[in-house]
């Protein structure tokens, strides 16, 4: 079967083929992009001074047996990077390369096929999604473990057998713990967000706490809001 | 049509001379100690069948799947499958940190193309030796992800299976996995006369 080897210079994938002496018979123009090297300089050379893995026997046999059995053979990225250096975006980086060769019977001789996909982009933006991917799990596991130190801490103050308030730098109650509510004989939502100079009035509608335990808590409550002034 | 136990032992042992020759392979190129051996097989003659076994065997439904489809004195294809978890550690293993998410075992695209080199490699070691011993002649395809899993094997033609459970150990890590051969009808006939041509030389 005659094929025209220029065909190859209209696909998207970096395409070369080589004979069985493994000499470069056609370069592709996406390869050539890819690799700064022209057709004109690449075709007529042995493959192994393009693709200097070649000269190793784990990467120079499969391709000869391409050649002589037909059998095709794949190289993935993730585990060779490349088998036709070509230069990153990076000095001293290359593109990561899927390589797939497989046969192409040509006037009548067996001649090796290689297909490449670049999967540079591909695989960093990957990594980069893994990375997010980790952090964000890390994020989660420490606000699970957060939440979970919370709600102990939420059981405790509401167990508590004293009554805990926390109020804001303006003396406004943020929270206040049951024993709280209990002691100072007030309903739940009615006093939130307010004074508590104003809560601990005896003049506070409901039944008011004492003023002994309105004293004592008002104190109690100033000497833990941390320092900041409730009035 | 049942294998006769000299049959299966031969058979067995070609995938295991074959299953060597791909370990070789790959402990060449990720320079990790891999083992990979063939300690069971069956011949199915239904897809159904062939699917029940593989799905029970591996004890998922799920499986991840590389085909490589041949054709020459035996038409059909050859499959390797794994659990999704299995493929995800392989890939992860094999290739440049994690192949997909591990949550839920799934494989990106970086780590299809391992399994495909991986698959590539088994299979053709297997297949090289099956059509080198029995004298056959066998082109292959450029093997594929199957992204349909094992239900994508099964069609309803008449089709043998020839399916083995596949044992890998990478580093010490074990992971199970299935090679299925899949032949078309006439070949599945003209492999067993192959087989017992070669068990009658030697039993002469």
């Amino acid at each position: 079967m005659s094929v025209d080897l220029s065909l190859f210079d209209h696909v998207q994938e970096g395409v070369v083929v080589a004979d069985a002496g493994l000499v470069v018979r056609h370069w592709n123009s996406v390869i050539a992009r890819w690799s700064g090297i022209d057709p004109s300089d690449a075709v007529g050379r042995p493959l192994i001074a393009l693709a200097p893995k070649l000269e190793d026997d784990r990467y120079r046999r499969p391709v000869e047996a391409v050649i002589a059995r037909g059998s095709p053979v794949t190289f993935s990225a993730a585990i060779h990077h490349y088998i036709i250096p070509c230069p990153g975006k990076e000095p001293g980086e290359f593109r990561q390369q899927d390589t797939v060769v497989c046969p192409l019977p040509v006037d009548g001789a067996t001649m090796a096929l290689f297909s490449v996909v670049d999967r540079t982009d591909h695989i960093a933006n990957l990594r980069g999604l893994q990375q997010a991917n980790v952090k964000l799990r890390r994020t989660v596991r420490l606000r699970r473990e957060s939440d979970r130190i919370n709600m102990m801490l939420a059981a405790g103050m509401d167990n508590a057998a004293e009554a805990i308030l926390v109020v804001d730098h303006r003396g406004r109650l943020e929270y206040a713990n049951p024993m709280f509510y209990r002691l100072a004989q007030l309903e739940i939502p009615s006093v939130k967000g307010q004074l508590l100079t104003e809560i601990l009035r005896t003049d506070q509608g409901g039944a008011a706490p004492s003023r002994g335990d309105a004293g004592d808590l008002q104190r109690r409550a100033v000497a833990r809001s941390g320092g900041g002034d409730p009035a | 049509m049942m294998l006769s136990e000299e049959q299966r032992d031969f058979i067995c042992e070609l995938f295991n001379i074959g299953a060597g020759h791909a370990a070789a392979t790959l402990n060449d190129f990720v320079r990790r100690r891999v083992r990979l051996q063939v300690p069971e097989l069956r011949l199915c003659r239904s897809g159904t069948e062939a699917l029940s076994w593989m799905q029970q065997t591996m004890e998922e439904p799920r499986l991840v799947v590389v085909q490589m489809p041949f054709s020459g004195d035996m038409d059909g294809s050859a499959a390797l499958a794994f659990t999704p978890r299995s493929a995800h550690l392989l890939a992860s293993m094999l290739g440049d940190g994690d192949a997909g998410d591990e949550a839920d075992a799934r494989l990106d695209t970086i780590g299809e193309s391992v399994l495909i080199e991986v698959g590539n490699v088994l299979m053709n070691g297997v297949m090289g030796t099956l059509a080198n011993i029995l004298g056959m002649e066998v082109r292959y395809q450029v093997p594929r992800f199957l992204h349909g899993g094992p239900e994508g094997l099964i069609d309803d033609g008449d089709t043998a299976f020839l399916v083995a459970r596949a044992r890998l150990s990478l580093s010490r890590t074990e992971m199970e996995g299935l090679i299925v051969v899949m032949f078309a009808l006439h070949s599945h006939a003209d492999f067993l006369r192959a087989v017992d041509a070669r068990l009658e030389e030697a039993a002469g």
